[in-house]
């Protein structure tokens, strides 16, 4: 039996998920690394931005957006170390979602392709991993 | 702050599992090996403390009406070129 949860949430009013929903990070997010426990929040109203929303504390959430939106080809490719922390087989398997940095006009918002939030959505495990090389950006403009 | 010197292919260890090895050094570059234990996190300074920053921007940026603005205008963006994006109404309906 699926066990329903209801938090208050300073930006998102109340949301409900399932405890199976919670995406475990392990390691937290650089600068966050206290938080492990989130859930991805889809509202249409949003969409396609979602919010990765800490479970541990209701004022932590971060617009995420997942990549193809904005960037047809982003395919990247992760090492076998992170593939075995994430119990993933393949690259094809995970999930990638943006972090996103929202400034003062549309014009200006911006995702964080570099360090892309890498998702198991089956074993609902996540890890932010810093991309080798050069070839993404910090803050990839969304709306060119 | 602890200060070795070490001779190229010579190590330095930290604990019982962290293995630094210099490796070579090109004038004013060097080249070192870490070998760490799983767990941990190895990077270069200034990339992580990027990462950290814009993190810090995300979650501080997170407010709704900015958000919604942008979600509005990607949408606009979405529907004039929408053969490319094929699980748009899919993800339209996906939903925690």
């Amino acid at each position: 039996m699926k066990k329903g949860r209801t938090m208050n949430t300073a930006l998102l009013g109340e949301i409900q998920f399932d405890e199976d929903a919670i995406l475990t990070i392990p390691e937290g997010l650089p600068g966050f690394e206290h938080y492990t426990r989130f859930v991805i929040v889809t509202l249409e109203r949003f969409f396609p931005f979602q919010w990765l929303q800490s479970v541990e504390d209701a004022n932590l959430s971060f617009p995420i957006i997942q990549p193809h939106f904005f960037c047809a080809d982003y395919r990247p490719r992760l090492s076998p170390k992170v593939l075995e922390f994430l119990r993933l087989e393949r690259s094809e398997e995970a999930e990638f979602y943006s972090i996103t940095t929202i400034g003062p006009t549309p014009q200006e918002v911006t995702a964080n392709l570099k360090a892309p939030l890498v998702v198991n959505p089956k074993a609902r495990l996540g890890k932010q991993y810093i991309l080798e090389g050069n070839s993404y950006s910090l803050r990839h403009p969304v709306l060119k | 702050m602890l200060i070795l010197t070490r001779r190229i292919g010579e190590c330095i260890t930290i604990g019982d599992d962290i293995r630094i090895k210099l490796l070579a050094i090109n004038g004013r570059q060097v080249k070192i090996g870490v070998k760490a234990p799983r767990g941990v996190v190895v990077h270069r300074e200034e990339v992580y403390e990027r990462i950290v920053e814009q993190n810090r921007l995300a979650a501080q940026s997170a407010a709704r009406a900015p958000v919604l603005d942008a979600a509005g205008m990607m949408r606009r963006k979405l529907e004039d070129e929408p053969q490319e994006h094929g699980s748009y109404e899919e993800a339209t309906h996906s939903s925690h």
